[in-house]
């Protein structure tokens, strides 16, 4: 039993890693098996039998790292798997020579394995070391340093070395498919990772914006105006110079309010919250150059993330149409909902796109906003001039 | 300014602020020919006071925290259709909530335009209303 103190923290990957070390495992017990099986059935010779030794170390070793690794030693069980590895790659090249460009091949196995656990530093040290170790392979088995059993068994049946290359490749390549499997577990788990992340901070980020919003129209606004209509109420008070000198002072107050509420617009538009979606889109095709029809086919309300993400997307694209459309074009602006997925269609007819000129910049910021909360956004030129921007999320109505 | 023998437009003021309540009471009582019938700040305390008070303008803040003032317009112009309510906000125009057009709100000022000739101005306009 463990104590909380020393009970194994969670390692990210530990299950898929642990997965891989056991499938070799069973290939190392498989292997030490049908050496022994060769031995009896097919050629009596020591030198065979030995490996029987390393292989079946390595599954003993194997044993090992999967114990570390349970108890939360990532790198130490990578450590011992790699070692394992390579000490039997070497010891089999000295009892089966030929073999050795296989042998090459599983040397670097530990390698391909360890890229998503380690750090740089770590893995030049593993690929230094793996080097050196391929690189003794390849002279053990080209000078045949250890003739093995090619001496032993006189004459090594030509189809028996064929057998033993194209089983021990076999192997080899079942152990390849299982790596690049476990490979891309990892990779998508880490993306997935990233994708929350992204999705997270985008979603703390707009309620942050929300909240200034509500603080700024609720506090600072609210008093202005106060103090706004009381100077009103002063210089009708007053007559002459004064009433036209608290006249002026009421004016920039005025414009005070007004760029403070335009501030207040631009970090969050008031009515995506009320309102919804299509309600804060009129709002800003009221404020484009060109203009902007809005229809919409849903009434319903979706997560604010979503909401912002469109909304905010909906805005680029109109501001892409405004300056890259031309004069005389128009805009017209859709919302559906069909299937659990939210559509927002921003459709201009104007100059379109020209080859190579895709507005970078803009489409970058609605790939970023959309691709946060897992939507998908899709640019491209009308066949009959204009240019349709359609960003697609799947949500929840609400 | 107001003939003595015309009654003065009595004023209800909606708003969940209690500053922007309180200015709008020091304008109603510098203003002629309007007078202050009460203060509310959320739409039942507003609905109590039009059913006890029976003011004949209503100022309703759109915003009102937990409540719509847009909501509370509905109520007032269903309980009596010849009340006048304006709305109020700090919004440009083009942030209006859509419901604003067909609540049955009279008009729409914004919180800076009010001053003693705006809110007189609504009061001549009288209870039986019109074209806002």
């Amino acid at each position: 039993m463990t104590s909380p103190a020393t009970r194994s923290r969670p390692v990210a990957g530990a299950a898929r890693l642990r997965w891989v070390l056991v499938a070799n495992q069973i290939a190392a017990i498989a292997g030490a098996l049908l050496v022994v099986l060769l031995f009896l059935a097919v050629v009596r010779s020591g030198w065979l039998l030995s490996l029987a030794v390393p292989i079946g170390g390595l599954a003993g070793g194997l044993g090992v790292a999967v114990r570390r690794l349970d108890r939360g030693d990532l790198l130490a069980s990578l450590r011992i798997y790699t070692a394992c590895t390579w000490v039997v790659g070497v010891c089999v090249t000295l009892v089966v020579p030929f073999i050795w460009p296989t042998l090459m091949l599983t040397v670097f196995m530990p390698l391909v394995l360890a890229v998503p656990y380690v750090r740089r530093r770590e893995l030049v040290a593993l690929i230094g070391t793996s080097v050196v170790i391929v690189v003794a392979v390849a002279i053990t088995g080209v000078t045949e340093l250890a003739t093995g059993v090619t001496d032993q068994v006189d004459p090594w049946s030509p189809w028996l070395r064929h057998l033993v290359v194209v089983a021990s490749l076999s192997a080899m390549f079942v152990m390849v498919v299982v790596v690049i499997w476990q490979q891309h577990a990892e990779a998508e788990v880490r993306a997935d990772l990233v994708r929350h992340s992204r999705a997270r901070l985008s979603s703390v980020a707009d309620e942050e914006r929300r909240r200034i919003e509500r603080d700024l129209h609720d506090g600072a606004q609210q008093r202005l105006v106060g103090l706004a209509v009381r100077l009103g109420m002063l210089s009708v008070q007053l007559d002459g110079r004064q009433a036209e000198a608290v006249g002026a002072m009421s004016d920039e107050l005025t414009n005070a309010i007004q760029e403070l509420r335009e501030l207040a617009h631009g970090i969050y538009p008031p009515l995506l919250a009320n309102e919804g979606l299509a309600s804060a889109l009129r709002a800003a095709a009221r404020r484009s150059s060109l203009p902007t029809a809005v229809d919409s086919t849903t009434s319903r309300r979706f997560p604010a993330d979503v909401e912002t993400a469109l909304y905010f997307c909906g805005v680029e694209a109109m501001q892409n149409a405004a300056k890259h459309a031309g004069p005389g074009a128009s805009v017209a602006v859709s919302v559906g909902y069909r299937d659990g997925v939210v559509e927002l269609r921003v459709v201009d007819d104007g100059r379109g796109l020209a080859p190579g000129t895709v507005p970078h910049g803009g489409l970058l910021n609605m790939q970023d906003r959309i691709g946060a909360v897992g939507g998908s956004v899709d640019i491209s030129a009308n066949p009959e001039g204009g240019v349709s921007v359609v960003a697609t999320v799947a949500a929840l109505a609400t | 300014m107001s003939e003595p023998t015309v009654p003065d437009v009595r004023v209800l003021v909606v708003d969940d602020q209690a500053s922007f309540r309180a200015v709008v009471a020091d304008l109603v009582e510098l203003t002629d020919g309007v007078v202050l019938a009460g203060l509310a700040a959320d739409v039942a305390d507003a609905m109590d006071q039009v059913r006890a008070l029976r003011p004949e303008l209503v100022l309703v803040d759109i915003n009102l925290g937990m409540g719509s003032g847009i909501d509370l317009t509905r109520e007032i112009v269903e309980l009596d259709p010849t009340l006048v309510v304006i709305l109020m906000s700090t919004y440009a125009i083009d942030d209006l909530p859509e419901g604003v057009a067909d609540c049955g709100a009279r008009g729409y000022l914004h919180k800076t335009a009010l001053s003693p000739a705006s809110l007189a101005g609504l009061a001549a306009r009288g209870p039986v209303g019109g074209a806002p």
